[in-house]
């Protein structure tokens, strides 16, 4: 008898370390085996608490991304438009139940203000092998910290705040120095089959080739249990058309960075394949983690918005900041409706979308005809300046119809009447301007097709612009509307 | 020894001419040779067996002996070409090792062009931008 206490006693000592050890941030709970998100068992309802004030978090108020901080703001001539709009959001919702996977490198995924949302992590080799764990390898090697960070660092009296705290999060460490299409379609993968809703990208190669386009549509389109995982792409810091990126496959959400100003950050790439803008910083950084001592940065855990080192801006600041807060955004109208597919969801973002941007045509992407005389509409973000045309394309290069004038409408609204008899066929729209020595392409709706019997397309009202997609992120206008 | 000459220069000559290129949504993408010091590939990680190409977009893209297929008939396609499978990437995705290293791009090629195979192409190692 003694014997089988001595047993239980050990038994239940056994068990009490091996819980000690899932508090290591290091550890990764879930199975590799597992394709199923665990759910949490819990068959008593109680009434939510309420979330803890994001104002306990010390660095908060430099978040100017997501906090609009009167006093802040003014100090730093920020826009009061910068702001992804999250009103009091932050106080009702968390990200709780929400999966991230963040596809990167320099993780450290037991920073102190984001461990405990960690639930996994992995490496994945240029030829596919899985790994458990992350590693630094370089000093500077920031980058997954900082992003993963702008979604889930944890609500706390530390440092800064994710916008969605309380998040489950998943590592995934490609190796960027040996980058190959095979890391990134296995991390996809596993992206997956760990139970990601949404994965972020915040990086791009600019030569995608079929196997990883159609393992990311795979993952769009039958992820989640067939509602589709939104795939978040940072569309790039050139000042550049997009061309044949990661960020420009249709499945994927291309984010584009605005600046304190609120306006298009002069970085950004741009382009047809372009689907919203989120604060990325220009002069003024994105306040975020950094890794520890001398793998970060910055001397401490933070980059904050003005970081300084030796001399030179070392804050973090590019598209690789505008996709993370998208990615936030969407785990949070995901804690909002569960449900929503990826296409559901999509579509509420571009509906509630801002449009911005200073004297900047949008295009509805769709056209207007009664069969012989098809009409393109369109809006200005800001008053009615008109000087731009509309052309037709054939097979995105031939001029085949065009230039058309841009005529207003008021209420800053405008129409470009198409006056040529335009045969049947498939047409690229472009709202352009041209002076005397370049052209800008404003808005394109590639691939629209033009028929005999097409009708009354502005019942499905959406805008874009090439260098804004559908405009920039507004996360409390995205939630109403999910909510309605 | 004329003719031995000839066949050697006409050799030489398909070599030269000989265009490289791969597969991408059935049409072909052309890739120009560079050299493994070629300061385009100043930013890739410098391998002996890797091969250094330029796309049309200007990317410098590295091919070693790996190929990425996709097909719902591995095993068939495993047994009809000199190739060795290393793992499945994600569904009917597989990467896979050509026998014979100096071959890969041709081996890609063949391997689109069978009915069996949905796409190949090498598994092209990159250069990343982090953004």
């Amino acid at each position: 008898m003694k014997a089988l206490l001595l047993v239980f006693f050990l038994l239940f000592f056994v068990g009490c370390t091996e819980s000690d050890s899932e508090e290591n941030p290091t550890e990764t709970p879930i199975d590799d085996n597992s394709s199923e998100p665990t759910t949490p068992q819990d068959p008593i309802v109680v009434e939510p608490e309420p979330l803890p004030s994001a104002t306990q978090n010390p660095l908060y108020e430099q978040q100017w991304s997501i906090n609009y901080d009167p006093t802040f703001y003014r100090r730093n001539g920020i826009s009061t438009q910068a702001n992804i709009n999250m009103q009091d959001l932050l106080e009702t919702y968390s990200g709780k139940g929400i999966r991230v996977a963040v596809i990167d490198d320099g993780f450290e995924a037991s920073h102190p203000d984001m461990a405990q949302n960690v639930i996994a992590t992995r490496s994945v080799s240029s030829t596919g092998e899985v790994s458990n764990g992350v590693s630094h390898i370089y000093s500077e090697d920031h980058h997954g910290t900082a992003v993963a960070g702008i979604i889930g660092a944890a609500n706390n009296t530390i440092g800064i705040m994710g916008i969605a705290s309380n998040i489950e999060l998943i590592l995934i460490q490609i190796p960027m120095e040996e980058y190959s299409d095979a890391a990134s379609i296995r991390a996809f993968d596993l992206a997956q089959s760990l139970g990601a809703d949404i994965i972020n990208c915040s990086w791009g190669t600019g030569e995608v080739t079929d196997s990883l386009e159609s393992a990311m549509r795979n993952v769009a389109n039958n992820g989640r249990d067939g509602k589709g995982i939104f795939i978040v792409f940072a569309s790039g810091n050139n000042d550049d058309l997009m061309y044949n990126d990661e960020s420009a496959v249709d499945e994927v959400i291309a984010v584009a960075a605005t600046d304190s100003e609120g306006l298009r950050a002069a970085y950004s790439d741009f382009g047809p394949d372009l689907d919203i803008s989120a604060p990325g910083g220009d002069l003024l950084g994105i306040t975020t983690l950094d890794p520890l001592g001398s793998a970060g940065s910055s001397y401490d855990e933070y980059l904050r918005y003005d970081e300084i080192q030796d001399g030179y801006e070392t804050s973090f600041i590019g598209t690789s900041a505008a996709a993370p807060i998208l990615s936030g955004a969407l785990a949070l109208a995901l804690e909002a409706d569960p449900t929503l597919t990826r296409k559901e969801l999509l579509l509420e973002l571009q509906y509630s979308a801002t449009r911005i941007g200073e004297n900047v045509p949008y295009m509805y992407d769709m056209i207007s005809s009664d069969g012989s005389a098809p009409s393109v509409y369109g809006t200005f973000a800001n008053s009615g300046y008109s000087d731009f045309q509309v052309r037709l394309k054939e097979n995105s290069t031939n001029v085949v119809y065009g230039p058309y004038t841009v005529n207003s409408l008021g209420n800053n609204e405008w129409v470009s009447y198409i006056s040529d008899p335009v045969e049947e066929g498939t047409y690229t729209i472009e709202v352009y301007a041209q002076d005397s020595t370049s052209e800008t392409i404003f808005a394109t709706d590639k691939s629209y097709i033009i028929h005999s019997a097409y009708s009354n397309a502005l019942d499905n009202k959406l805008l874009r612009n090439d260098f804004y997609g559908y405009g920039k992120v507004d996360l409390f206008a995205l939630i109403q509307r999910i909510k309605e | 020894m004329r003719s031995v000459l000839l066949l050697y220069l006409t050799l030489f000559c398909i070599t030269v001419n000989a265009e490289d290129f791969y597969y991408k949504n059935n049409k072909k993408v052309s890739l120009t040779p560079l050299d493994t010091n070629a300061t385009q590939t100043r930013n890739l990680q410098k391998n002996r067996d890797t091969r250094y190409y330029m796309t049309p977009q200007q990317k410098v893209v590295g091919v070693k002996d790996e190929i990425i297929l996709s097909t719902t008939k591995i095993e068939k396609v495993v047994q009809s070409y000199d190739i060795t499978p290393l793992r499945e990437l994600a569904e009917n995705i597989y990467l896979v090792r050509v026998n014979d290293s100096a071959n890969t791009l041709d081996m890609a090629n063949r391997l689109y062009e069978d009915p069996d195979v949905l796409y190949a192409h090498p598994n092209f190692y990159k250069k990343v931008q982090k953004r």
